[in-house]
Formats: C-alpha cells, sequence, structure tokens
C-alpha cells in the first residue's frame, strides 16, 4: 500500500477500530448496561466509518451525500437503540437490583422455573 | 448461475419472509381464525388462478408457492408475497384457532399488539428493499419492535420476556453494527449501496483491500443475524410465553433473518470473488461448531432446541457458499419442520411438568411419551438420524462439503453435526433411558389443544425422511436449471 493511500484510509480504519472495540465489549461485558455501552461505541464508529468512506474517483470525493446520509441515519440508529436498551436497562434494576448481570438473570430463571 | 441462484434465493424467501404478516392474526380474536382460513383459502386459489392464466407455461404449484417466481432487479415480484402471504394466513390461522389465543390476554394488548404490526411491517420492507443498507437498517427497525413487544409484556413470565429482551436487543445491534460498519468499507470501496450495482461493482473492482475487510465484517454481521434469533429470540420468546403466538414469533424472527441473511449472501456469491465464498463457507462452518457446542452442553431444552436449529441454520448457509442452492433450500425446509417439532415438544413437556431444566426432566418419557415423541423426532430429524427429514439431506450437504475447495469448512461441518448428534442423543438419553424419573407426577394435564400439531410435524419429520430420495433433489436441480 502507498503512503498516500495509507493516509486515505486511516481514519476509516481507526473508525472501524472504535466500532470493533464495541463490539467486543457488547459482546463480552457481564452487565447489561455495560454492554450497552459498547453498543454505543460500536453505532458511533459505524457512523463515523460511513462519514469518511468519501468515494475516490477522477475528481476526488468532493461531495458524498449518500455516505453522510447513511451516517446520519446509522447515528439516529444508534440513538434509539440506546434509547430502548435504557428503558430495558431500567425496567431490569427495577426487577433483579442491578443493571442484568448473567448470574441474576440465571437465577431468576431457576426461580421462574 | 448469478442471475439464478439470486432468482431462486429471492424467491424462496419471499413466501418464508411474509412470516411476518401473521403477526397480523394476533390483533383479531382467534374464533375468527376458521373463517380466516376459509377467506386465506380463497385468496391463494384465487392468486394461483390468475397466474395461472397469466402464465400458463408456469408450474402452478411452484407458482402457487411463490418460491420460484421471476424477480426483477433485486426485488421481488409482489404476487410472490401475496401467495406467500396467503400461506402462512391459512398456516397461522388454524395454528392461532387451535392454541386459543385468548388465553393470552397479555398478548392481545393494543400497544403490542401495533408493536407487531410494526415488526411485520419492517420486516416486509427490509426484505423488499433495494438497497442492502436499508436492508439492515429495516432489519434492526423489526428487531427494536420485537424487544419493545418483550419487554412490555405482562405476567407470570415478565420477569423472563424482560431478560429475553435484553439479549436479543444486544446480540441482534452487534449483528446491525457490524454489518453498517462493513457496509461502510464496501462503500468506501464501490461507491454503490443498492445490492445490484454493488454486487457488480465487486465483482468487477477484484484486489481492493476495503472491499475485503468490509465483506467479511458484512458476512460475519449478516451470519450472526441468521443465527442470533433462533438462539437468543428462541430462548426469549419460547420462556417468555410458551403459548402459540411466541412459536409464532420465534419462527417469523428466525425466518426474517434467515432470508434478509440469504439476500445479502445472494449478493456476495453474485460477485463471484473467490475470497468471499471461501469466507461464507468458513464462518458458516464456525457458527454451526459453535452453535453444536452450545447444544451439547446445554443445561435446559430450550436453550438446546435454539441451538440445535442455529447449527442447521449454519448448515443451509454453507450450502449457499457452496453453490448448491436445492440443498440449502432442503436443508432450511428439514430445519422449519424440525424446529417445529422441537419447540412444540418443549413447550408441551414444559407446561406439563412446569420446567424445561434437563436435569429435572430424567425418565419423564415413560410419564409423558406423546410429547417426548414430538421433542425427540424433532431433535433427531435436526441431528440428521437416518429414516428422518434431516438425513439426506446431511449426507448430501456433507458430501458436498467433502467436495469442495474449502476442506476447513467441510471439517468444521462434521464437527457440528457430531455436537448434533451428541446433543439429541445426551436427549433422548436423558428422556427416556434415564432409570427413574426424578419427577414425580406431571403437575398439569396433557395439552390436547396443542398436541396434534406437534405430533403432525413429528410425522412429518419421519414422512418426508421415508419419502425423500436423492433423486427428488436432483429433479429439483433439474428444475431450477430448466427455468433459467
Amino acid at each position: 500500500m502507498s503512503s498516500a493511500a495509507f493516509w486515505t484510509n486511516l481514519p476509516l480504519a481507526l473508525a472501524a477500530l472504535l466500532a470493533m472495540a464495541g463490539a467486543v465489549q457488547a459482546g463480552c461485558a457481564g452487565r447489561f448496561g455495560h454492554r450497552l455501552f459498547g453498543l454505543a461505541a460500536l453505532f458511533l464508529g459505524g457512523a463515523a466509518a460511513f462519514a469518511l468512506a468519501g468515494r475516490p474517483g477522477p475528481g476526488g470525493p468532493a461531495s458524498d451525500p449518500a455516505g453522510q446520509a447513511a451516517a446520519i441515519v446509522v447515528l439516529l440508529l444508534g440513538l434509539a437503540v440506546l434509547a430502548l436498551g435504557a428503558a430495558v436497562a431500567i425496567r431490569l434494576r427495577e426487577r433483579f437490583g442491578g443493571l442484568g448481570d448473567t448470574a441474576a438473570l440465571a437465577a431468576a430463571e431457576a426461580d421462574q422455573a | 448461475m448469478s442471475d439464478g441462484l439470486a432468482l431462486n434465493l429471492g424467491g424462496a424467501a419471499a413466501p418464508f419472509g411474509l412470516l411476518g404478516l401473521a403477526g397480523l392474526l394476533f390483533l383479531l380474536p382467534s374464533r375468527r381464525g376458521a373463517g380466516l382460513i376459509v377467506l386465506a383459502a380463497l385468496a391463494v386459489v384465487a392468486w394461483a388462478l390468475t397466474m395461472r392464466l397469466a402464465a400458463p407455461e408456469a408450474a402452478p404449484v411452484f407458482t402457487a408457492l411463490g418460491g420460484w417466481s421471476e424477480s426483477v432487479g433485486g426485488g421481488f415480484r409482489l404476487d410472490a408475497y401475496a401467495a406467500g402471504a396467503g400461506l402462512i394466513l391459512c398456516l397461522s390461522a388454524g395454528f392461532s384457532a387451535m392454541a386459543g389465543l385468548e388465553e393470552r390476554l397479555d398478548w392481545q394488548s393494543a400497544p403490542v399488539a401495533a408493536l407487531r404490526l410494526a415488526w411485520a411491517g419492517a420486516g416486509l420492507a427490509a426484505l423488499s428493499s433495494v438497497s442492502v443498507f436499508s436492508l439492515v437498517g429495516w432489519l434492526l427497525v423489526a428487531d427494536l419492535a420485537l424487544v419493545a413487544a418483550l419487554a412490555l409484556q405482562s405476567g407470570d413470565r415478565a420477569a423472563l420476556a424482560l431478560a429475553g429482551a435484553g439479549q436479543l436487543l444486544v446480540w441482534r445491534c452487534m449483528a446491525a453494527g457490524l454489518s453498517f460498519l462493513g457496509l461502510a468499507f464496501l462503500y468506501a470501496a464501490a461507491g454503490r449501496l443498492d445490492a445490484v450495482a454493488l454486487s457488480a461493482a465487486l465483482h468487477a473492482a477484484p484486489g481492493d483491500g476495503r472491499a475485503a475487510v468490509g465483506g467479511v465484517l458484512v458476512l460475519a454481521g449478516v451470519l450472526s443475524l441468521a443465527g442470533a434469533p433462533p438462539l437468543q429470540a428462541g430462548a426469549a420468546a419460547s420462556t417468555a410465553a410458551a403459548r402459540a403466538p411466541a412459536l409464532l414469533l420465534l419462527l417469523g424472527a428466525m425466518v426474517l433473518g434467515l432470508a434478509a441473511a440469504g439476500r445479502v449472501l445472494a449478493l456476495f456469491l453474485d460477485a463471484d470473488r473467490e475470497e468471499f465464498v471461501l469466507a461464507i463457507a468458513l464462518l458458516s462452518g464456525l457458527g454451526a461448531l459453535w452453535a453444536g457446542g452450545r447444544a451439547v452442553f446445554a443445561s435446559s431444552l430450550s436453550g438446546m432446541a435454539a441451538a440445535l436449529v442455529a447449527a442447521q441454520l449454519f448448515g443451509a448457509v454453507l450450502g449457499l457458499a457452496l453453490r448448491e442452492p436445492v440443498l440449502a433450500i432442503a436443508q432450511a425446509l428439514a430445519v422449519l419442520v424440525g424446529g417445529l417439532a422441537v419447540w412444540l415438544g418443549v413447550d408441551l413437556l414444559r407446561r406439563r411438568f412446569g420446567t424445561a431444566q434437563l436435569d429435572a426432566l430424567h425418565g419423564v418419557g415413560r410419564l409423558a411419551p406423546l410429547e417426548t415423541i414430538v421433542l425427540v423426532a424433532g431433535a433427531l430429524s435436526l441431528a440428521g438420524a437416518p429414516f428422518l427429514f434431516g438425513f439426506l439431506v446431511h449426507f448430501e450437504l456433507l458430501g458436498a462439503a467433502a467436495a469442495s475447495r474449502s476442506p476447513g469448512a467441510a471439517v468444521l461441518l462434521v464437527l457440528a453435526e457430531l455436537g448434533c448428534v451428541l446433543a439429541a442423543l445426551r436427549l433422548t438419553l436423558v428422556l427416556c433411558v434415564s432409570p427413574s424419573p426424578r419427577t414425580d407426577a406431571p403437575k398439569a394435564p396433557l395439552a390436547w389443544a396443542t398436541l396434534p400439531l406437534g405430533l403432525l410435524a413429528a410425522l412429518a419429520c419421519l414422512v418426508f425422511g421415508l419419502v425423500l430420495r436423492p433423486d427428488a433433489l436432483a429433479g429439483v436441480a433439474i428444475a431450477l436449471e430448466l427455468r433459467r
């Protein structure tokens, strides 16, 4: 990869790094609230990647309305996910007294069964 | 290959995706179920007659199923949807009339019904969208509606529904987020997001690292979408309200995720780039292995059922990667029939004994033989036991994987199949061969309303296993070639 291509793709790679770190956090965190932080990072990284994914072409990526619109949509969807996740987290807290860690949920399932 | 595969996948996905419309039925009182059956049957007959007049050369059975209708430019014909909707309405109306929806008043509440309607609409929009971006977006909206419906549940199982909503939110949003990230990379490489143009751009621009990274990310996200519904929605919905609406919702979520995944996978297969095909094969093999492992070590019946179905769904995806659409469709059908039997069996046993924990159900086969037969027949069919529906498809799929250029995927598939077989054997041993029942007596009477459907599904596993022969699959393959 040439030096110019490397620097062109670096912002995209950084956005992807943020998103992947968020995905790992969302998948591995023990508590539901902590997983929500991971989801926020994942969607933020995805939106940033769309915003930075300017199209290469003969005239260069002067304006990229489709990419910007996609970035905004991803951001809005991320906000919706967080809002719904927060609502679920609040109800989990009311019911289980915590942010839904897996041990509490397993105990609840055993009680229910 | 490319056009034919995309067309067949699209056509086959259309009626299954319309399971979402079954959600509409929950808005109606179940006593109208019989009337709905008649209306929907009339609609299907009228549609089939119209198609027969409009396209006399088309085979009426296939066109009535909507499975092999033509599609144009990545979108699907409306008549395929109409046919699929009619069929699904028939099935679900009968289902709901049989199971007595009026017993579940909390599922009939207005907010939950509206959310189910939103879920159905978003699912339909996802399957019919031309852009891959909007497909993933609509799918996420559908999932959010499902999560909200689960979180709003009231009644004795509300806590489990809430926990299931949390799990569903995390896993489906992770899959959607990864897909968005991959799509951003693909957009950077190809400058397009609509399905057909993106596929062509990927085909025309080989060697772009961003396309490869984006492709693998999208594939990982989409395969998670295919595997997550049975694992998460399955566990959530079936424990939240172990009733027919939950089972329908579960099947709908499963089929919606699978159909959406099939659409995106067809796009990558049409791009005809070797690295994508290998990535699909290896990722689906890994997914199958993971789900097979979960099935072996599951502690509850519902967890084992969900893992078994997920492993087999990954097998269907592997069939696509191996360019065997007939095998993939046959496998998907086997999963639907076997999955229905398994979930109905789990539901029946849970209602009878009040628990789905495997440890508490040792030897219950003697106390509840009919329910156990439904569950064990479904599990063995999913695992590919001889003389059952899954056997022939597994046999052919393993042969295709062994003869393919991705031996790693074949090895992973064999390991996953081994896991499924071990899980099904463990289930059979625990339920039937265990020396003494640990449960004293059933806590509830036999569920006569749901039992016939379960026995029917188990019988279908056996009948399809006895009737289906390799030449039948070959005949379907020839029919596919002819229609291309």
